[in-house]
């Protein structure tokens, strides 16, 4: 048999040929990009909660009475940078469809 | 949506910064080609399909690692080749635990040359390499660098699979060369 015939009988191979372009083929791989960036996200969010709750815990002790003898002055501040944390944390969470809208951060 | 047609490389990099509709396109432009290769790796066209979408996923997280001037194609085919092998290992590790726990020896393989058999079950008679190396360059429009690219082997030993593929192909087909 000749390399083209057997090419040819290769190629007419009906189960090996699937079509050009199959949408819901495409659909079910964006599902399981989706699926592995939210797991992804899930751990990074998990593993920095549990970081920050290990610093609080060895950090607080010492910084309570500072924070005692502050007393309500700090609140005002404390309030902002929560905030401003927040806002930052969820500005980088939809940095991908702000860039869809040509807003890079 | 940009009127142009863009690049392979405009949409690697787009998808690179994140672009999921960049990384789709990518996807759809190249599903054949991987799932044609995937699909003669495999028996059943379901698990072939399962391995090249997982594929597509592990090359959207490894896009950092596609060097400039490999292919999207090549990169993706390379994933599902080292997926298909690893799942062939496994599959042989648990059939050897399930034969050694009933105590039963292994099936010879019986020669099916004297019967006509179809091109799937003919070229599941190969070992994985070879038929790796003929879906690529024989039945696919793949160069013999591109395989050695793809199958992580030297360009000799990829002419040498696809060589002794053909003939045991033809001696399985029932059709002298």
């Amino acid at each position: 048999m000749s390399e083209d015939a057997l090419k040819a009988l290769l190629m007419a191979d009906e189960p090996a040929t699937p079509l050009a372009r199959d949408l819901s083929f495409t659909i079910e791989v964006m599902q399981k990009v989706e699926r592995r960036r939210l797991i992804e996200n899930i751990a990074l969010c998990t593993g920095a909660c549990a970081a920050l709750a290990v610093l609080l815990y060895i950090v607080m002790p010492h910084v309570t009475p500072g924070l005692i003898t502050l007393g309500q002055a700090a609140t005002p501040a404390v309030i902002m940078l929560a905030c401003l944390a927040m806002a930052a944390f969820g500005l980088y969470q939809i940095r991908p469809a702000l860039r869809e809208f040509g807003i890079r951060l | 949506m940009p009127s142009y047609l863009p690049s392979q490389a405009d949409l690697i990099q787009r998808a690179r910064q994140g672009s999921d509709e960049a990384f789709s396109r990518l996807v759809n432009d190249h599903q054949q080609a991987v799932r044609g290769f995937v699909r003669r790796l495999c028996a059943l066209p379901d698990d072939a399909d399962d391995l090249a979408q997982d594929a597509f996923v592990t090359a959207w997280a490894n896009l950092h690692k596609l060097i400039d001037g490999v292919s999207f194609r090549t990169f993706v085919c390379g994933i599902a080749y080292r997926k298909a092998l690893n799942d062939r290992r496994r599959f042989n590790r648990s059939g050897a635990r399930d034969t050694e726990w009933q105590g039963l020896t292994p099936q010879s393989h019986t020669s099916t040359v004297d019967s006509r058999l179809t091109v799937q079950a003919a070229l599941a008679q190969l070992p994985i390499e070879q038929r790796a190396a003929v879906s690529l360059c024989v039945a696919g429009d793949y160069s013999h660098s591109e395989a050695a690219e793809i199958l992580g082997l030297p360009l000799g030993t990829v002419k040498s699979h696809i060589q002794k593929g053909r003939e045991k192909l033809n001696a399985l087909l029932g059709v002298s060369s």
